[in-house]
Formats: structure tokens, C-alpha cells, sequence
């Protein structure tokens, strides 16, 4: 992928959601993101060849990339932005003029030079940052926008929201060893160590995840190589390794898919903590249009996990998108280490006791699990039910346990279940409560312990007596199934794709015909449904989020980003995408960026593409 | 009066800052009795060498008419002023204040505006306070605008030149900080003319420059005001650094309130002394709340010292006065003035606050 406006370019090699390791081209000078811009006070380059870019008053001899910090057009007079090899000059500004009551908001910038100074904060940086074309944006009032982090992060997204993933965010004056991680993750790509240099000479520094008093350093609990050998200045040199140690594990992090582990395990600080929880909570949707559909895992280990952009987008999924099958029977079961779950030997035992039962088709399984709340036994193969982890302690929080209880309130509203059956371990207790409460008919069978032979016969006979006459043929029941498949896949319309189908195949891996022409599959490696082309024109009028308009040209591979010319607002990397020219099917495949990044890039593949209409032209 | 421009700043962005000003402005409501000063005391100064005091009135005319029109960012002296004013109510407020005349030999009158605008003060009323303190002092201190600066107002009140300081606000010599961040409508050039005119007729001008105006940093604020100092050194009779304090009503408080502002540190002060201690003109320094939240101050521990350094050296320009000044938080100060010349922003506004509270400094960003 490359994004950017000519002379100014970002290459990511890899990213999760706003963060990314990239290359940033700004004219002749080249820098990595994320950075940490190191302070230079003393006029000459103290820095060992570790640290990769210095932040100076003035252009010093240094074999590092620089950028010269802007200074104020008031003092210094104007002065614009330019570039050479390694050397960043950053324009000059008037700092804070527009920030209050409209004050210089006629203050007008060069919007096209290769850095833009950035001087609003929060919604003002939507106008500010209007028609900026600017390989760097320099959120100049970060550090004081910072002192609320919600301030922040509403300053951060509203900048990155105006100028895309196109220009490179720095933020200086607010990053530390605790906060980076917190920082690349919010979307900001460079920043500098003025504000941690400016601790370590209040006496404040960093130890991995804890800011304590410098006395500390003298304790061991350091070896970087100031604690090491040291003695002048031994706190802000400390500071500056961690910061410089800190920005390589983000990077390590951001490559190998565990920022978002990474960060929570920093979430310690009231500032970070609080910063991610407005995060998770305020801006979930600035951070779920990047999030992707597949690839990754979680582990869910933190309180902040059950926040996550790709755990609330599967809550929201199931509130918004999500119909019970039609069947008698609900049993709801714990979930298993295994995933998916029907893999797993918990699970079997259960299965085994399903078929010994006497009607086994009315039987609809559930699984009770944190963080996703319940998963149906259709979603089990969906992204990220099948993706995650948990320490399994047994213990449920208040939180974890109101998700599961408000999904299964919203499950039995839905549903016409006649019988609900309870074969549960350690979440056994408030769950039943919970539908002793609502006053909902249920049977408790597992007695604590779901995997007893005497549980497991107590279940075969409950779901017996709870299932009815009524059978329901296997292939009318999986297409029920399939149906909510489409649908958490694609949206509410996505369900037609199932209407006069037959299926052939066995659970995960099914075909969908409808006459002798196939729609689409199933399969367990994938966890969704993939179209064919019949499948695509059997559902593109339904489904415009899921489709990708590209330009009037004959497509002969994979869909690339400047083919692109409007992409469903839905589609994150990962979803099943359908390619249309002028109206029609022209093609299907997966994702391979963002809606957003797919109109933002300059090049990189848009779609991946399964199956192309063929012409009489190319036979 | 005509307003001015710096060169490179829009017209534009003037009017903004001209705008957010009066908008504050028009807070300011409080009207005075037109029969009563506004406040007086007496304080400790220097004659000719010699320790003296001085006895400071502040009458409440109505008002600057700058600040009626739109008004300095720092300046909240509009809620000292009195709309019903008239020359016998001032008199009268004039004749209750020196009342308390006995040994000071020094009288400052001061005023929310200009003691030289007609508009606050006639012609006739100038002449009748002048004419009644002059046998009585040493030394009479009026503030004024530099714009009302006139041959004619100087011609005026040219009698009692051996014995008038004319102090004027100049703030800074930087023509775009004077009229975006001061919202002054004043220029250098006209500055340095009316001084000369002052001097040829044989007036004495005491300049006043602002230390850390908004939209600045420390080190940017330090380095205005030094350069001012310098640059004013060899027209003006003494130079009075004045750090900026946070005033009711004012586009600084607005920005202060939104955490964009920060009075200067103590030692910034210090600093500007220091560096300004080999001029040949007297530069002293009189904080207005210093040691406050809303005035420029330090650590908290330090500041009554640091304070009292100032004060002496105000008075008797011993530069070991101010070497001798130290505390920890020194340090802190030290690095903001290297690092804020890299990254313009204060950095947390309650910084100085958590030192003294936790001894550390921003934990949490």
C-alpha cells in the first residue's frame, strides 16, 4: 500500500487499526513511523546511533534524520516548510492562536507545503485541517490538549478523520515511556521527548510500566546503558532509553498483531487508562472502521478487553443484526479452550448427548463466554469467536455478566423458544438467577459439573422432553443457520442470499445451490460464507456496504486502490467484498484494506479477488 | 487614532484577537463610585539613590479608551473605572487620596488608561493635581499611553518637567507581539519618537515592557523581553518589567481558564534582570500578584525568597543578589526554557503545582 500526495509519501508495512509501521517520505528525507523525535539542546548530535531522529532548534551535523522544530512567526517572523536529505524544516506559526473563542481563526497557513502546523484543538481541527495537503501534521497545542484525555483523543481522531491515513500525525509534548504505546494507538504517528526529558528533570522517571521518583535509578532496577555507566544527567539519559526501548516493542507489537495486548497491560496510569476507556467507549466506531474482520487473536485478559473495537463490533452485530433461529429448544453451554467450540471435548460430550436425544433438529445451542457474551452455535465459526482467548479462572466481573445476561434477554425477546435449558458450570449461578429473575421457565440439568455421564444423560432426557414432535429436516435447519451466518456477515439483507437454496456438504464446509448454479460456501477454514458471482448478483442490491464501485475499465486480476471509486462504508479487511462496474457484478473476493484506506490509498490492493466475470472478449 | 499593523500578521487575524478582546471586555461591568479612589498605599522606593517612599493613588477616571474600544489582552483595569466620572468627582477622589501625603516623597498616579487622554483627564484638572502636588514632592510618576505623548500635552504640563516621570507601557519592541498578543495598537517607530520629543523637552520616561505575553512560550517570552530591554536602553530614563498576572475579564484569564496560558516563572523574571543588569538604565521589577496562581510564580517554596531577591534588586541593582537565588525547581524552569524553544507548547499548566505537591513533575502524560 502507498499513500499520499506526490512529494509526500507513507509506505505501512504493517498496522493495526490507526497504528502502523511505515515508511514516511517527506520530499528527500526519510523517517520510519512510528518515531520518537529525540530533543537536541547542546548544538551538536549527543545521541548513540540507536536512536534514529533528533529534534533540533536549528540544523545541526548529524548523520540522523532531523526536523528542525517550528518557531513562532511572532518572534521569529515567517518562515516556511522545506526539506532536504534528513532534514525536516517545519514551518513557523503562531502558537494557540486559534483556540479560543475564535481567536486567528482567519490565521491562514501555506495548506499544501509539506508540514502543516496544526494550532485548534478537538472540532475546531476539522476546519483547520480542510483541503490540508501535507505530508506531516503537526498537532502543535497537543501537550496541553492532552491534560484531558479526552481532549485528546477527540483532537486526535477529528485531525486523523480530516486528513485520512494520507499525512503523518506528530504530537508534540505528551509522550513518555508509559504513554506511547497509548499514543500510536490513538492514531498519532510521530512524537517527541520533550515532555519525558522535562520529567526526568522534576525528577520523574520511567521504569517499564511505572513513573517513579529518580532516587530509584540508584536501586538496581534498571540497566540501560545510562543506569549502566552514567553519572551526569542519569535520569533524563534513563528516560530517553525507555522512551527509545519503548517505541521498538510498539513497533515489535504493531508487526506481530498485540498492540492492543500490548496497551492494555499499559493501561495502568489514571492517563492511559482513562484515555482507553474513552477510547474503547466514545470513539469505538474511529477505531472499528480499521479494525479488521479476520487474521488476528485476542486475548482477553484485561477489563479493557471486553472494550475492544472487534468484541463490541460482534456485540453490536448480535444486538443489530442477529434473529434466533426458529426452534423449541435454547440450551445454553459453557464455552470451551477450544475454538471453535465444536472441536473441542466439552463440547463433543454435549453433541453426542444432543443426538442421543429424541429430537435433536430443535435443539438451538448457545455458548455463555466472555468477553463476546453469548455465541450461537451458527457464529461459532465468525471472526472473533473463534479467535480468542480468555484466562479461565471461572470468575465473571459485573460487566462480563450484564453482557451475557443483556445478550440473552435480547436472545429470548427474539426468539420462540418454548424450552430453555441450562447445562452450565461456573457461570450456572448467575445465569439462573438471572432467568429465575425474568421470570423464564428453565431446566437446570448440569448440577455444577457439565461433563458427569449422570449430567450429560439428565440433558439427553430434558432436551427430549423439551423438543417435541416436530422435526425439522437437517437441510432446512442449516439453512436457517446459514442465513444468520449471511446476515452477521453482510447485514440484515445479506440473508436472502439463502432464499430457495438447497445445500450439500457437512457442517463447516457447505455449498449453497439454488437450481444447479452455486451461490456460495461455507467453509470451517474461513469461518464465513465466500460468493461466487451468482451468489454476488444474487445480493448486491441488498447489501451496498459490502460492495465496491470501481472505475469502467476491464478488470483482469485483483482490484486495486486507484481503481477504486466508492467503497461500502461496512467493509473492513477481511469481509467478503463484491466488486461492481457500472451496476453490475464485475467480480468477488476479500478485502485487503478498509473502506477508508481503499479511497485513501494511491496504490496497494483494494480486493483480492475470488471469481471474475468473464467476457467474450478475454474467451 | 490610526491602529497599526505588524508587518507580516493578516488583517484578519488582528481583527480576531481585536473581537475576543472586547468580548471579554464586555464582562466587565463593574462601575465604581465616581467619588471614591480606587485603592492607595504606600510603598518602598529609591530617590536619586536613597531609600524613600512613595504614595500610589489610583483614580478612577472613565476609563482607558483603548480598553473601551477593545482592549489589551492582559489588562483588566476596565473594572477600575467609573462612567460617571467628571473633574470635581476626581478631584474629589484625588483630594481623599493625598490626604495621606506626609513624608513620602514620591507620588505615582495612576489611572485605568492615561493620565494624558483628555477623555479621563482635562486639561484643566492635569494642571490643577500637578500644580497642587508639585511644591509638595520630589518626584510626581503618571502613566500614559505613548499615543497622547504630544508636543502640545508636553508644552502643556513643561513646568513641572523636573519633577514628572512619564510612565508609559510599551511592552514590547516587537511591533507583530505588541499588536496580535498584547492587542496594543501601537507601534516601536512612534515609540522611540515620542521619547525623543519627551527628552528634547526635558521629560524623564520610565518604560514598562510585559514579560510573557499570550501565545508564547517561556523562552520566546524571556527573549522578547530582553531584547526589548535592550533595544529601549538608550531612550528611556528606567525600564520596568512587568511579568504578566492573570486579570478578571481579559483574553489571557479566558486563555488561562482553558489551560493555554501560564504566568511566568519567578526565575523568568530573574532571568530578564540578569541579563539586562549591564544596560545603563535602571531595570527593576514590581510583580503584580507574584506568588499567586494568577501571578508569575515558582514551586511554591521558593517563591517568597525569590520575591524579596527581586524587590532588593529592584531597589539597590546588586547582581549578587539574584545569583545567590536557588532552588530545585530551578532545574525544572531551566529545561523548559531549552525544551519550549523545540516544542512551543507549556507543557502541563499545573506543573509547578505537582512538583510542590509530589516533588515530581506530569505523571500521568
Amino acid at each position: 500500500m502507498l499513500l499520499g500526495y506526490g512529494s509526500a509519501m507513507i509506505e505501512p508495512e504493517s498496522g493495526y487499526l490507526l497504528s502502523r509501521v511505515a515508511t514516511l517520505r517527506l520530499g528527500k528525507a526519510t523517517i520510519r513511523l512510528p518515531n520518537v523525535l529525540f530533543c537536541e539542546t547542546t548544538g551538536r548530535d549527543e545521541y548513540g546511533n540507536m536512536f534514529e531522529a533528533l529534534l533540533t532548534r536549528e540544523a545541526i551535523s548529524t548523520e540522523k534524520t532531523q526536523f528542525v522544530a517550528p518557531r513562532n512567526e511572532m518572534v521569529d517572523g515567517p518562515r516556511g516548510a522545506e526539506t532536504a536529505e534528513r532534514l525536516v524544516t517545519m514551518p513557523n506559526f503562531i502558537p494557540f492562536s486559534s483556540l479560543i473563542g475564535g481567536i486567528g481563526r482567519n490565521y491562514e497557513r501555506e495548506r499544501e507545503a509539506p508540514v502543516f502546523v496544526a494550532v485548534g484543538r478537538g472540532g475546531e481541527l476539522s476546519a483547520e485541517l480542510e483541503g490540508v495537503k501535507a505530508g506531516l501534521v503537526d498537532l502543535s497545542n497537543a501537550a496541553e490538549i492532552a491534560r484531558d484525555p479526552y481532549d485528546f483523543i477527540l483532537s486526535v481522531s477529528t485531525a486523523r478523520d480530516a486528513i485520512g491515513g494520507r499525512s503523518a500525525l506528530y504530537a508534540p509534548g505528551v509522550a513518555n515511556p508509559l504513554n506511547l504505546a497509548l499514543l500510536i494507538y490513538s492514531g498519532v504517528d510521530i512524537v517527541d521527548s520533550t515532555s519525558s526529558d522535562l520529567s526526568a528533570m522534576a525528577g520523574e522517571v520511567f521504569v517499564d510500566g511505572s513513573a517513579w521518583n529518580a532516587s530509584v535509578l540508584g536501586e538496581g532496577v534498571c540497566h540501560c546503558p545510562a543506569c549502566m555507566s552514567r553519572k551526569a544527567d542519569r535520569a533524563l539519559w534513563h528516560n530517553r532509553y525507555q522512551l527509545l526501548a519503548e517505541l521498538n516493542r510498539c513497533r515489535h507489537a504493531i508487526e506481530s498483531g498485540g498492540l492492543r495486548e500490548y496497551l492494555e497491560a499499559r493501561a495502568t496510569s489514571p492517563w492511559n487508562s482513562e484515555l482507553l476507556r474513552y477510547a474503547d467507549e466514545d470513539f469505538h466506531s474511529y477505531f472499528e472502521r480499521h479494525a479488521a474482520s479476520a487474521g488476528i487473536t485476542i486475548t482477553a485478559s484485561t477489563e479493557h478487553s471486553l472494550r475492544r473495537p472487534e468484541v463490541r463490533r460482534y456485540v453490536n452485530r448480535f444486538t443489530g443484526r442477529y434473529m434466533p433461529p426458529v426452534l423449541k429448544v435454547l440450551l445454553l453451554v459453557p464455552c470451551s479452550n477450544r475454538k471453535p467450540y465444536f472441536m473441542s471435548k466439552s463440547h463433543r460430550l454435549f453433541a453426542s448427548a444432543i443426538r442421543a436425544s429424541s429430537n435433536p433438529s430443535q435443539v438451538h445451542t448457545v455458548t455463555v463466554t466472555s468477553p463476546l457474551g453469548l455465541v450461537p452455535e451458527e457464529l461459532e465459526t465468525v471472526f472473533p469467536a473463534a479467535h480468542y482467548d480468555i484466562p479461565v479462572t471461572g470468575r465473571w466481573s459485573m460487566e462480563e455478566k450484564k453482557r451475557a445476561t443483556d445478550m440473552l434477554d435480547t436472545l429470548l425477546a427474539r426468539g420462540n423458544y418454548t424450552c430453555v435449558v441450562a447445562h452450565l458450570e461456573d457461570e450456572r449461578e448467575f445465569i439462573t438467577e438471572h432467568l429465575a429473575h425474568k421470570g423464564v421457565d428453565f431446566v437446570d440439568t448440569s448440577g455444577g459439573s457439565t461433563r458427569k455421564a449422570e449430567s450429560l444423560s439428565r440433558l439427553t432426557d430434558e432436551l427430549g422432553r423439551g423438543s417435541g414432535e416436530e422435526r425439522i429436516h437437517w437441510e432446512d435447519r442449516m439453512r436457517m443457520l446459514l442465513g444468520n451466518i449471511a446476515a452477521f456477515q453482510f447485514g440484515p439483507g445479506g440473508r436472502k442470499l439463502l432464499d430457495g437454496t438447497r445445500l450439500t456438504g457437512r457442517y463447516p464446509n457447505l455449498r449453497i445451490f439454488r437450481g444447479d448454479r452455486q451461490l456460495g460456501m461455507l467453509t470451517g477454514q474461513r469461518g464465513v460464507i465466500s460468493l461466487t458471482l451468482d451468489g454476488a448478483e444474487a445480493i448486491c442490491r441488498e447489501v451496498p456496504g459490502y460492495c465496491v464501485n470501481m472505475g469502467d475499465f476491464d478488470l483482469v486480476g485483483n482490484l486495486f486502490a486507484p481503481g477504486v471509486l466508492e467503497a461500502g462504508k461496512d467493509l473492513r479487511k477481511g469481509d467478503e467484498a463484491i466488486v461492481m462496474r457500472a451496476g453490475a457484478v464485475e467480480a468477488v473476493g476479500v478485502a485487503s484494506m478498509s473502506a477508508l484506506e481503499m479511497l485513501d490509498a494511491a496504490k496497494g490492493e483494494a480486493v483480492h479477488v475470488r471469481h471474475l466475470t468473464k467476457r467474450a472478449a478475454q474467451a | 487614532m490610526a491602529v497599526t499593523t505588524a508587518p507580516h500578521l493578516s488583517q484578519p487575524l488582528l481583527r480576531s484577537i481585536r473581537e475576543a478582546a472586547s468580548t471579554e471586555r464586555a464582562r466587565a461591568m463593574k462601575d465604581l463610585d465616581p467619588y471614591s479612589y480606587v485603592s492607595s498605599w504606600t510603598e518602598e522606593e529609591t530617590h536619586n539613590g536613597s531609600d524613600c517612599s512613595a504614595l500610589v493613588m489610583i483614580l478612577a477616571t472613565k476609563g482607558c479608551s483603548w480598553a473601551l474600544r477593545s482592549g489589551c489582552s492582559m489588562c483588566g483595569y476596565t473594572n477600575d473605572s467609573a462612567s460617571g466620572a467628571t473633574d470635581e468627582s476626581i478631584w474629589v477622589q484625588y483630594g481623599k487620596a493625598v490626604s495621606a501625603l506626609s513624608e513620602q516623597r514620591i507620588v505615582k498616579i495612576y489611572t485605568s488608561g492615561s493620565f494624558l487622554d483628555t477623555f479621563e483627564i482635562s486639561h484643566g484638572l492635569r494642571l490643577r493635581i500637578l500644580s497642587d502636588l508639585y511644591p509638595r514632592v520630589d518626584e510626581i510618576v503618571v502613566e500614559t499611553r505613548h499615543e497622547y505623548i504630544t508636543r502640545q500635552n508636553l508644552e502643556s504640563i513643561s513646568a513641572f518637567r523636573d519633577k514628572l516621570v512619564l510612565a508609559v507601557g510599551l511592552e514590547s519592541s516587537n511591533d507583530a507581539v505588541l499588536n496580535y498578543s498584547v492587542n496594543k495598537p501601537s507601534n516601536y517607530a512612534h515609540f522611540l519618537k515620542t521619547t525623543k520629543l519627551a527628552s528634547d523637552i526635558g521629560f524623564r520616561i520610565k518604560s514598562y515592557l510585559m514579560l510573557k505575553p499570550p501565545f508564547m512560550s517561556e523562552g520566546d517570552a524571556v527573549n522578547d523581553a530582553v531584547r526589548t530591554a535592550t533595544e529601549i536602553s538608550q531612550h528611556t530614563y528606567s525600564i520596568s518589567v512587568n511579568p504578566t498576572n492573570i486579570q478578571k475579564d481579559t483574553v489571557v484569564e479566558l486563555m488561562w481558564r482553558k489551560g493555554n496560558f501560564r504566568p511566568p516563572w519567578l526565575w523568568s523574571v530573574v532571568e530578564v534582570l540578569k541579563r539586562t543588569h549591564s544596560l545603563d538604565k535602571r531595570v527593576l521589577s514590581k510583580p503584580t500578584g507574584a506568588g499567586t496562581v494568577r501571578g508569575a510564580h515558582n514551586c511554591g517554596r521558593c517563591d517568597t525568597a525569590v520575591m524579596k531577591g527581586i524587590a532588593d534588586y529592584s531597589r539597590h541593582r546588586r547582581l549578587e543578589t539574584l545569583e545567590s537565588l536557588d532552588c530545585g525547581c530551578r532545574r525544572v524552569w531551566e529545561a523548559e526554557m531549552r525544551l519550549s524553544s523545540l516544542s512551543q507548547p507549556f507543557f502541563a499548566v499545573d506543573y509547578r503545582k505537582r512538583i510542590a505537591e509530589r516533588g515530581v513533575g506530569v505523571a500521568g502524560i
